[in-house]
């Protein structure tokens, strides 16, 4: 009885063992003829983009052949073409692939379920959408996964609506460093719309976070009618504001900017010092010597470094002031200025460049 | 050599002909050296350049980038921001650094151009940082106008480029050329910059021609430009519309100077592209000119190119790379050639 169970129970075990290992097999089987299929497909879309592009074949075959495969297919193709190829050709293949039908499943996705499906319609939007697709990339920019919004965040590149902009820029001033960083390159793309969204803001905004990121995205366009807004900023009773207008002036190379630094290079607190010494070097302000030549005495390490480095960044005049602090003066002062004339040039070069990213990652961190 | 023209380009065709016509009887060819181990770039790259008979060389990294350069002698340096084993920027300092290299054409390529990559390499002496997806028709562009510009410092070119200035601008231009100061209805030059105590070795010290001019109609933006480059010790003059520009550029005698025009191209009375047109069919090779413009198509850059400016800059523009670009511009300028 219990040998006839035994191995009724071992003849159950080896079908069952038979049975997976067909399954295995089929389905592995199934993967490669799948892939297969689709690779075909995708190349099938490759041809008729090419041929299109080229002027070999018509709208209406193009249209066709993306509509005919696999939406999987047209996408991984629309994808890795799209990372290679820009410009003009891509423009007019994109506004060509806005009439397929497969384009609307595109747009469809957008509003799936399914996470995953939102985040690859924001992927392939970010290099196809039109200003027609400006209430979807606004459903995009507030989904609840970050991963659909960050990248839902290209968009705008694309699509550069007043809307879609003051979203983003809510986003932007509400996440961490790293990714601010990148919504404000995105941001700043679009500068006509930006500028007039920046003059409204320096002027209502009462939200700090959201005030600096104002201020920091000034200084990343730099367009001159953004300097009569910040000046006064450089006087504000808020630290952090006084520190973001000082790094924002960096990028406004002026008179006044140079002014307006060389003051904030006397204020009580050491950063807004620092950022002050770093931007007087950044915009090469020649009349700033003998303020930068005090900063080498200042209390603070940062300072002195930082003046001290803009001190070299301005050239011959600056190495000279450098080169002339010599040991009976202040001890300090001569510490930091043999320092930094021992640095290189490639050293003092990813300094100032290293040292503007991070004081606006530091700055956004200590808002947020 | 058969180089494809588009859009208005029949000077640079008179001029490319005169150059062909040259009594060297050789045309000169571009030898480009890319480091970059992206095998489906090198399609582009290969159909962009090969147009113009440029000599492609592939290395797909830059470890040993000297004995990659003493082996091609190459006049034209193509860097990839993404090479797998190799610090790019630091291969370009090392370019810059080395006495024999110093002058020598480096592109970077990149597949994502942010802010901070184009400041350091820009810093570092680049002289342009292409977007891969857009740079087979930029790169096409740029050797088809750093040809015609190579041609223009032969000799023997340079003299049958005399032949069709001459032509061109009638006896007149020629004598006020050769005087030796500037035309009486010109403004004084605004270029009493604080020098660096080593200024530059530029053309203004000896001819009284400014290092940049500069053409834009915003006087705030043009304030900016003015602070920042005469803080670098770069002697400016500024004109704020495109028809007294236009005259200015045509009338400022440059000897042999080649002084950069910083360009507008949305300019009160003539666009930027009209005079840069203008200036090609009169005085082609004189001035480097750059257009600084807010239209980002690819299809104006690519024109803005081939019209013959040697660089396309898009607002806003960032100061920090603009400065470094034209610093480095005046100082390859200056230098003396090998």
């Amino acid at each position: 009885m219990s040998t006839a169970l035994l191995a009724l129970i071992a003849l159950v075990q080896g079908a069952f063992l038979m049975m997976l290992l067909v399954l295995v097999g089929v389905g592995r089987w199934l993967g490669v003829y799948r892939g297969r299929r689709r690779c075909k497909q995708r190349e099938r879309v490759g041809h008729a983009a090419q041929n299109w592009l080229a002027g070999g074949a018509s709208s209406k075959a193009l249209r066709r052949t993306v509509d005919s495969g696999s939406f999987a297919a047209a996408a991984e193709f629309l994808t890795t073409f799209g990372a290679r190829r820009g410009g003009d050709e891509w423009e007019r293949l994109a506004a060509e692939i806005q009439q397929t039908s497969w384009f609307r499943t595109l747009c469809r996705h957008a509003s799936s379920p399914f996470w995953w499906r939102r985040l690859g319609a924001a992927r392939l939007l970010a290099k196809l959408a039109s200003s027609d697709q400006t209430a979807i990339a606004l459903a995009l920019l507030a989904d609840p996964r970050p991963p659909v919004r960050v990248a839902a965040a290209e968009i705008v590149a694309r699509v550069p609506s007043r809307e879609l902009m003051e979203e983003l820029y809510e986003f932007a001033s509400s996440t961490g460093a790293v990714v601010r960083g990148h919504l404000l390159e995105l941001l700043a793309k679009n500068r006509a719309v930006l500028e007039e969204m920046l003059i409204e803001r320096l002027a209502s905004d009462r939200d700090r976070a959201s005030f600096t990121t104002a201020l920091e995205l000034a200084g990343q366009i730099g367009v001159p009618s953004l300097l009569p807004v910040i000046l006064p900023y450089a006087e504000a009773e808020d630290l952090e504001v006084r520190i973001a207008t000082a790094r924002a002036l960096s990028s406004f190379p002026h008179p006044r900017s140079g002014a307006a630094l060389m003051k904030l290079l006397g204020d009580a607190h050491w950063e807004a010092r620092a950022v002050a010494a770093s931007s007087l070097g950044a915009i090469g302000a020649i009349e700033a010597i003998d303020t930068l030549r005090g900063a080498l005495e200042d209390p603070s390490w940062w300072v002195r470094l930082r003046g001290a480095v803009s001190l070299r960044v301005l050239g011959p005049v600056g190495i000279q002031v450098l080169e002339s602090v010599g040991p009976e003066a202040d001890s300090y002062a001569y510490d930091m200025a043999t320092y930094v004339l021992r640095l290189s040039d490639s050293a003092v070069l990813e300094f100032v460049t290293r040292s503007i990213s991070s004081d606006a990652a530091a700055a956004a961190d200590r808002a947020a | 050599m058969e180089i494809p023209l588009k859009g208005p380009v029949s000077h640079s065709e008179r001029q490319e002909d005169a150059v062909e016509q040259a009594p060297t009887g050789r045309a000169r060819c571009v030898r480009v050296l890319v480091l970059d181990d992206d095998i489906g770039y090198r399609e582009i790259v290969t159909a962009a350049l090969g147009r113009h008979g440029a000599e492609l060389h592939w290395r797909g990294t830059a470890t040993e980038l000297f004995l990659a350069l003493e082996e091609t002698e190459p006049s034209m340096l193509i860097l990839s921001r993404e090479l797998a084993d190799s610090h790019p920027l630091e291969a370009l300092r090392a370019v810059r650094r080395s006495p024999r290299w110093s002058q020598l054409s480096v592109y970077f390529v990149t597949d994502e151009p942010d802010t901070e990559f184009e400041l350091e390499a820009y810093l570092s002496g680049a002289d342009a940082v292409l977007d891969r997806r857009r740079s087979g028709a930029e790169l096409s562009a740029r050797v088809r106008g750093y040809l015609l510009r190579g041609k223009a410092d032969d000799p023997a070119a340079e003299r049958s480029n005399q032949v069709t200035r001459t032509a061109a601008r009638g006896p007149e231009q020629e004598a006020s050329e050769a005087g030796a100061s500037p035309p009486p209805d010109l403004p004084q030059l605004a270029g009493t910059a604080p020098r660096p105590a080593e200024p530059l070795a530029s053309a203004e010290g000896a001819t009284g021609v400014p290092d940049v001019i500069i053409v834009e109609d915003d006087p705030s933006l043009l304030e900016m430009l003015e602070y920042a480059l005469k803080n670098r010790g770069l002697t400016t003059h500024s004109f704020t519309d495109g028809v007294s520009a236009l005259q200015g550029l045509r009338e400022w005698p440059v000897r042999n100077a080649h002084p950069v025009v910083l360009l507008d191209v949305d300019l009160p009375g003539m666009d930027g592209f009209q005079i840069l047109q203008q200036l090609e069919e009169f005085r082609p090779n004189v001035f480097r000119v750059m257009l600084c413009t807010i239209h980002n198509s690819e299809a104006a850059q690519v024109l803005a190119l081939q019209t013959g400016a040697v660089d396309y800059l898009t607002k806003p523009l960032r100061m920090p790379v603009l400065v470094a670009k034209v610093e480095r511009l005046v100082r390859a300028l200056s230098a003396p050639k090998n």
